[in-house]
């Protein structure tokens, strides 16, 4: 069994598995982080991708046009952003509490939604839904590892590493962006210098609101090709701790991200080595833990570093 | 004095409002889901022409009142569903009142304990639920001695339940999974089969247990890839362990993981290799939407709740409902495997003819399928590292 085990892990497949994984992770902490640039910690996310899940599953399979469908998803997402903007930033509640109430309410009006819509409430499986198709590379998907790892996979995996990209960009390369981590790292300084705060941190949250529809339509369009209640399985909040693993930093992100995606696939495949299977689910949100831990220790010891340093040069420049 | 009567207006208000709330529905304020309970009521539609039960009971199924309470919604394609249904059916052909509450599928014992209270104070004949309420019954019913409670698909310990008043039945799960096993590991080629469980609670781990059973009686060294995905809805996981599964040599797959099987339904035809359906017959659920997963079920592991709460409504009508536990298996018709449709073309004579013999040695007491139920968990450990040995 051992043996199984080691073969399937040291295998082009389960690299193949691993982007799967992590494609929704991927959106998801990618909104994270464009939330985040703006100082606002967005818990919604997770709520956010079950609604666009719906809307795109619904629409799709009623308009039997998948643009269509991954447009309702798209604007169902960018909704969700505005809606938590509109209650954050416009009406000054909390973000997180926002989030809270968002979440609780999207897991019940979701079902609510399917009930109505779909006629069941306990997934959209009986509606003829459609997916995002897989993608053959050409070129590439003949080398012989590279290709059996790249290619063939949901146009939204792809697509998730070049939201990758195309935030990179938006933070770092844009004027927009700059203005975004302005706010984010001092509010009232970006006030002071004449920026509408408030303007920017809504068109965040929408952009955000965008980018985690996608994690939520790829799961309901592309991983299975039906809404299921409750389907997005916490995914919104472990690309939030991505984020935050990887100090908003997009690279870091997408690396952390894919370091849960592997944690997910090798507890589906340990399984199988009889280990009691509740230990197995939990190694996810363990190693989400021990890194946190981690991480902030170390945060802390740079701090501490830091203010030794300057204190040591006050006490140079004042001799 | 002026605050002291502005303070009591607003009481007064607030009474008022609550009262009417509860003035327009008495339980769907109580509803055990709370935000997403909900409550249908259906009252006797028949007027004159009442029809007597099936099967010779000659209670009247007319005057009952019956009420399903449940901790989950509907939509499960499970043991809901179809004990919902068979209600609908008894009340369209009879008239009995029937009321269903939904709840919102959190476990949340001090919510669903109240609004039991609640319906047990109403004055139902029946109560019914599903294994996850017997808890909450064995707290609430002693004091209701005049109602008759049932539960269905679990165990109830009796030895140190006080009432007379509780009726339990379960499905040996075992047996119907035994039999899938049988079919499983008859059908697959590389010798290595699935098995995707939901939460790993005594339930499942009993379609587990038979599954192996089932398996290894057809081929003593062939494998059992035992997975759960550790929730009832996330069907994204559920393919994934699949496909798992598939990756790992697999070829005939069998979930029991709720509503999120059809992850696993969804992965076998993906992966092109066999599944075997649970709990109702998936052949006709997918015929339509998905023709592709259809394709590749060999049958269905059926669990005939429906069936099950049919009878004990009858029976109760007719006085004759017993309290206590009563275990429907395959002999009592509680449990079966599919027999028509892809069983008919996909599966060689041969293992069809084994699989009879198995059914008929189950019936007749000649095998007995090991049971989770009850069972410690070192033994499940054992059920489960048998699976994965090869001799």
């Amino acid at each position: 069994m051992l043996g199984v085990f080691f073969d399937n892990v040291f295998s082009a497949g389960f690299l193949f598995t691993v982007l799967r994984v992590g494609t929704p992770i991927l959106f998801a902490s990618m909104a994270a982080l464009v939330s985040t640039k703006c100082g606002i910690v967005n818990i919604t996310i997770d709520g956010t991708m079950l609604m666009s899940a719906l809307m795109g599953t619904l629409i799709s399979a009623f308009t039997q046009n998948l643009i269509l469908g991954c447009l309702a998803g798209l604007a169902t997402g960018m909704f969700m952003g505005g809606f938590l903007a509109f209650f954050h930033v416009k009406m000054k509640t909390a973000a997180n509490l926002t989030g809270v109430a968002i979440n609780l309410f999207t897991s019940g009006f979701s079902v609510f939604l399917c009930a109505v819509l779909a006629g069941d409430k306990g997934s959209t499986s009986k509606l003829q839904s459609l997916t995002f198709p897989n993608v053959d590379i050409p070129i590439l998907r003949d080398i012989p590892f590279l290709g059996q790892v790249l290619s063939g996979h949901n146009l939204l995996t792809y697509l998730s590493f070049a939201v990758v990209a195309g935030v990179f960009v938006l933070i770092y390369k844009t004027p927009f962006g700059l203005k975004v981590r302005a706010v984010g790292e001092n509010e009232k300084a970006a006030k002071s210098v004449g920026e509408n705060t408030d303007r920017i941190k809504i068109i965040s949250l929408i952009i955000a609101g965008g980018i985690a529809s996608f994690g939520g339509m790829f799961l309901s369009m592309g991983y299975v090709s039906w809404f299921t209640r409750n389907m997005t399985g916490a995914r919104g909040f472990i690309g939030v701790a991505a984020n935050a693993i990887g100090h908003g930093n997009p690279l870091l992100v997408t690396l952390s991200s894919m370091l849960f995606a592997v944690a997910q696939a090798i507890s589906n495949s340990i399984q199988i080595l009889q280990l009691p299977s509740e230990l197995v689910m939990a190694i996810p949100y363990v190693i989400t833990l021990v890194i946190m831990v981690i991480n902030s220790a170390r945060e802390e010891i740079q701090a501490s570093r830091r203010k030794k340093k300057n204190i040591s040069q006050l006490r140079d420049a004042s001799v | 004095m002026k605050k002291f009567t502005a303070i009591l207006l607003t009481m007064a208000m607030l009474c008022a409002l609550l009262a009417g709330c509860a003035g327009k529905d008495t339980t769907a304020t109580t509803a055990a889901g709370g935000d997403s309970g909900k409550e249908t009521t259906q009252a006797s539609a028949s007027g004159g022409d009442e029809t007597q039960g099936q099967g010779g009971t000659s209670g009247d199924l007319s005057s009952l009142k019956v009420c399903a309470i449940f901790t989950g919604p509907r939509g499960d394609s499970g043991t809901i569903d179809m004990a919902c249904a068979a209600l609908e059916a008894i009340a369209a052909e009879t008239g009995m009142q029937i009321t269903l509450i939904e709840g919102d599928g959190s476990a949340d014992v001090a919510k669903v304990q109240a609004s039991v209270t609640d319906v047990s104070e109403d004055g139902y004949d029946l109560i019914l639920s599903t294994g996850t309420m017997a808890d909450v019954f064995r707290i609430v019913a002693p004091d209701y001695p005049d109602t008759m409670y049932a539960l269905f698909d679990t165990t109830f310990d009796f030895t140190t339940y006080e009432g007379n008043n509780i009726y339990c039945a379960n499905f040996k799960q075992n047996e119907g999974a035994y039999l899938a096993g049988m079919l499983a590991m008859g059908v697959s080629k590389s010798g290595t089969i699935g098995f995707v469980g939901g939460m790993e609670n005594a339930n499942i781990c009993d379609f587990m247990w038979g599954y192996v059973e089932g398996a290894k009686h057809v081929k003593e060294s062939g494998i059992v890839a035992i997975s759960f995905t550790g929730d009832w809805y996330d069907s994204a996981k559920a393919k994934e362990i699949a496909l798992t599964q598939v990756n790992m040599g697999a070829d005939v797959l069998f979930p029991a993981a709720g509503p999120s099987s059809e992850g696993v339904m969804e992965g076998a035809a993906e992966a092109k290799v066999n599944s075997i359906g649970v709990d109702i017959d998936r052949e006709a659920q997918y015929g339509a939407s998905n023709p592709d997963w259809v394709e590749v079920i060999l049958s269905s592991e059926l669990k005939c709740v429906d069936k099950a709460v049919d009878r004990a409504v009858r029976l109760f009508a007719a006085g004759e409902l017993k309290p206590g536990q009563e275990a429907l298996g395959i002999a009592e018709g509680g449990v079966d495997l599919y027999m028509d449709g892809n069983y008919q073309t996909l599966v060689p004579d041969e293992i069809k003819t084994q699989i009879e013999a198995a059914k008929a040695a189950i019936i007749s007491g000649e095998i007995t399928v090991g049971t989770a139920l009850g069972a410690s968990a070192e033994e499940i450990a054992q059920i489960k590292s048998w699976a994965g040995a090869t001799e």
